[in-house]
C-alpha cells in the first residue's frame, strides 16, 4: 500500500481519472470533463503578513491570520475544453460543491498604529448547485486577432444564488457587520433566482506589470443585508442588472527607475458600466426604497478614441511613507509629469422613492457629473 | 547526468549508507497525463544542479549537489533517510503547462491553451542541510508512508512566472512576474495513506489521504517585479505559517 501511496502521490501533480458527464444545465460552455474531487479539512495560522515600501520604508501588516474550514470542504476538479464562448480554449474547472470557509485578521497595522480589525464569516455556497470556477488557458488577445495565442489564464467564475456570507470590520470593540447574499426572488422562504456570474477575468504580465481583466457581468444581483453597527441597524442595500461590458482592465506595475518602490496603477473601466442601486428600509411596516440606475462612461471628448473610451484611472500609484503622520498614500495621477488622474462620466438616472412592492413611481430626476481629478490629489489613509 | 561517485562507493559496507554526489543537467521534453484524449503537459521541464556554471564552457569546475542516504529506524518506523548539502545553484524551470495544446514531442508549437511557464533559479541552501525522510508507518492503523521535509534555515532563490505573447520565435512580447524568494525554517512532516469508506449521506470519501502532521515556516518575496520596469513593487513578508495538525487534503477518483 505504501507503493502504492508513493506512486499515486507522485502523479498528483497531473492527476486526472475517470471520465463523467456533465451536468448540461450548468454547463453549456463545456463539452468534456474528466477530474477528482478534493475532499479537505484544515486550518492555517499565520503571525503575520507585512508590505514594506522598499524607498518610502513605510510598512501595512496583518497579524494574527486565521483561515479555516468548518466542515469537509469539497471540490470537484476538470479538465474541460470550451465550447460556445469558450470554443477552442481548454482549462480546469473548479467545482466548489461546499465551501464552509471562515477568514479573520485580528488587526490590520499601517506604520504600527492599528486601523482594526476584519473578516469573513459563515461563508456557504447552499449546498444547491455548486461555485464554479473555469481557469481557462491563455490570457487576454493582446494582438487583437481574436485567437487567445497568448498565455496567461481566464477566469470565468458561476456564483451560485444560495451563495451567502459576512464580512466585519471591529474597531476597539465597536463591529460594523453585513451579510452578502446573491438572490434576487423567494418562494416560501427558499432563494428561486438570483446568482451572478463574473466572465472572461483575464490575467497576464505585459512590459507595464500584471493586468487583470475585468470581468464581464450581464445581470446578477448583490445584497447588502443586516447592514449593522453593532446593534444599531442601517438600512439594506441591493445592486442589480450589471452591465458590465468586456474591455475594462487594470494594470499593477512598478516605477520605471531602479531602486524606486511602489504599487503604479491604471484602472480603465469600459464605457457604459452600470448597476441599478436600491436602498430599502426593512425595519417597519412602512417600507420605502429609493431607486437609481448608476452607470459610469468616458467623456464625451475621449469617446471617439477606443483607448480612451474608458471611465479610468491613470498613471497612479500607492506608496506606503514612513514616520508618525503618515501611512498609505495612493496618489491620482502622476504630478511630476501632470499626467493621468481621474477622467470620465458619472449618471445617477431615474431616481425614485416609492413603497416597496410598488412597480413605478415618479422620477424625481437624474444627476450627471464630469469628472476630472488632477494629478497632484491624493488619499491617505493612516491607522491611529 | 553523472554517475554515482565511484570513491565513495567503494567505502559503503553493509547499511553504513551511500554518499552521492550528483551533478546533472537535463530537459525532459514533454511529460504528460492522458485520460480520454484529454493532456495535461508540461513542456521541456529541465534541471540544472549548478546553473551559472556550465560544463561546456568551465570543465571540471562542477559543483555538484552532495547527498547522503541511510536506511534508519525511529520507533515502530523505518525508512529511508536523505540529507542534502552543497545546493549552490540549482535551476527548475518548466517552459510551459498546458491542457490539450501539446500534441507533439517537439518544441514549443504556441502558446494556445498556455499557461505559462514557471521558473525556480539559482535555488541556494546557504550552507544549510535539507533532510528528507521517508518513513512507512508501520503500527496497526497507521500503515503507510509519513514524508517529513526540513528545509535548510535559509533557502533563497529566484521565483518568476513567464507570460509568453504570441510570437513562438522573440523573446520580445514574453515577460515575467516575481521575486527574490526566501524560504525560512520550512518544516514539513505529512502522513500518506490510502483509505476508504463513506459519510453520513453515503458518498464515498476514500482516496489519496495526505494528514498534515506539522507544515510551519516563514517566506519573504522581495524585488517583487512584473514586466520590464526598472523598480520593484516592494516586499512581502509571511511570519509564523503553520497549518494546524490533523488538516488534511484527501483526493478522489469519481
Amino acid at each position: 500500500m505504501a507503493a502504492r501511496a508513493l506512486t499515486t502521490l507522485l502523479m498528483m501533480p497531473l492527476m486526472v481519472s475517470a471520465l463523467e458527464r456533465l451536468d448540461d444545465s450548468s454547463m453549456s460552455d463545456v463539452v468534456a470533463q474528466e477530474g477528482v474531487i478534493l475532499r479537505s479539512e484544515y486550518e492555517i495560522q499565520i503571525d503575520s503578513v507585512q508590505y514594506f515600501d522598499e524607498d518610502d520604508y513605510g510598512s501595512v501588516t496583518m497579524s494574527d491570520i486565521n483561515i479555516a474550514t468548518r466542515s469537509q470542504q469539497v471540490i470537484d476538479v476538470d479538465i474541460i475544453a470550451g465550447a460556445g464562448d469558450r470554443a477552442g480554449r481548454n482549462g480546469i474547472r473548479f467545482s466548489n460543491k461546499e465551501l464552509p470557509i471562515d477568514l479573520s485578521v485580528d488587526t490590520l497595522k499601517i506604520n504600527g498604529k492599528s486601523v482594526g480589525g476584519f473578516g469573513m464569516r459563515h461563508l456557504t455556497t447552499g449546498g444547491v448547485d455548486p461555485l464554479v470556477v473555469d481557469v481557462w488557458a491563455g490570457g487576454y488577445d493582446s494582438n487583437n486577432n481574436n485567437i487567445a495565442d497568448e498565455s496567461g489564464f481566464t477566469l470565468d467564475i458561476s456564483v451560485p444564488k444560495e451563495t451567502s456570507y459576512d464580512l466585519y470590520y471591529t474597531d476597539d470593540g465597536s463591529e460594523l457587520s453585513m451579510t452578502i447574499d446573491y438572490c434576487s426572488s423567494y418562494s416560501g422562504g427558499i432563494c428561486d433566482a438570483g446568482g451572478i456570474e463574473f466572465t472572461g477575468m483575464t490575467f497576464d504580465v505585459t512590459d507595464k506589470g500584471l493586468r487583470a481583466g475585468i470581468p464581464e457581468i450581464t445581470g446578477g444581483q448583490v445584497n447588502i443585508r443586516n447592514f449593522r453597527l453593532n446593534e444599531s441597524v442601517i438600512n439594506d442595500i441591493s445592486l442589480k442588472n450589471f452591465t458590465i461590458p468586456e474591455g475594462g482592465y487594470i494594470v499593477l506595475g512598478a516605477p520605471d527607475v531602479a531602486g524606486e518602490s511602489a504599487i503604479n496603477f491604471d484602472a480603465y473601466f469600459a464605457a457604459g458600466s452600470g448597476f441599478d442601486f436600491v436602498y430599502y428600509d426593512t425595519s417597519d411596516t412602512d417600507v420605502q426604497e429609493f431607486n437609481a440606475t448608476v452607470s459610469f462612461d468616458a467623456l464625451a471628448s475621449d469617446a471617439g478614441n477606443p483607448t480612451t473610451n474608458y471611465f479610468y484611472v491613470s498613471d497612479s500609484s500607492i506608496n506606503v511613507r514612513s514616520g508618525d503622520d503618515e501611512g498609505i498614500f495612493i496618489a491620482l495621477g502622476d504630478p511630476n509629469t501632470g499626467r493621468g488622474g481621474i477622467r470620465g462620466s458619472m449618471s445617477i438616472n431615474d431616481i425614485t422613492l416609492k413603497p416597496v412592492g410598488d412597480t413605478s413611481a415618479q422620477v424625481l430626476g437624474s444627476i450627471k457629473m464630469n469628472l476630472q481629478v488632477l494629478p497632484g490629489s491624493y488619499l491617505e489613509v493612516m491607522g491611529h | 547526468m553523472q554517475s554515482i561517485e565511484e570513491e565513495s562507493l567503494r567505502h559503503v559496507s553493509g547499511q553504513s549508507g551511500m554518499d552521492l554526489d550528483l551533478n546533472f543537467k537535463g530537459t525532459i521534453g514533454r511529460t504528460y497525463f492522458e485520460t480520454e484524449g484529454n493532456t495535461l503537459n508540461i513542456r521541456n521541464f529541465s534541471i540544472d544542479t549548478d546553473g551559472s556554471n556550465d560544463d561546456a564552457i568551465n570543465p571540471g569546475t562542477d559543483r555538484p549537489i552532495k547527498m547522503v542516504l541511510d536506511l534508519v529506524t525511529r520507533g515502530t518506523k523505518s525508512g529511508l533517510s536523505l540529507s542534502i548539502t552543497e545546493i549552490n545553484d540549482l535551476d527548475l524551470r518548466f517552459d510551459q503547462i498546458n491542457v490539450n495544446g501539446d500534441q507533439t514531442a517537439d518544441s514549443i508549437v504556441g502558446q494556445m491553451h498556455s499557461f505559462g511557464g514557471l521558473a525556480l533559479t539559482n535555488i541556494n541552501d546557504n550552507g544549510g542541510i535539507t533532510d528528507i525522510n521517508v518513513f512507512a508507518r508501520g503500527a496497526s492503523g497507521e500503515e503507510g508512508l509519513q514524508l517529513e521535509v526540513n528545509l535548510p534555515e535559509t533557502l533563497s532563490m529566484r521565483f518568476d512566472y513567464i507570460d509568453y505573447g504570441d510570437d513562438d520565435l522573440a523573446s520580445i512580447d514574453d515577460f515575467t512576474f516575481g521575486g527574490d524568494l526566501t524560504l525560512n525554517n520550512f518544516s514539513i512532516a505529512n502522513s500518506i495513506d490510502l483509505t476508504t469508506g463513506q459519510n453520513a449521506a453515503g458518498e464515498e470519501i476514500g482516496g489519496l489521504h495526505i494528514g498534515v502532521i506539522t507544515q510551519t515556516g516563514d517566506m519573504t518575496l522581495s524585488n517583487v517585479r512584473a514586466g520590464d520596469q526598472l523598480g520593484t513593487m516592494g516586499r512581502l513578508v509571511v511570519n509564523g505559517y503553520t497549518m494546524t495538525p490533523d488538516s488534511y487534503l484527501t483526493i478522489q477518483g469519481k
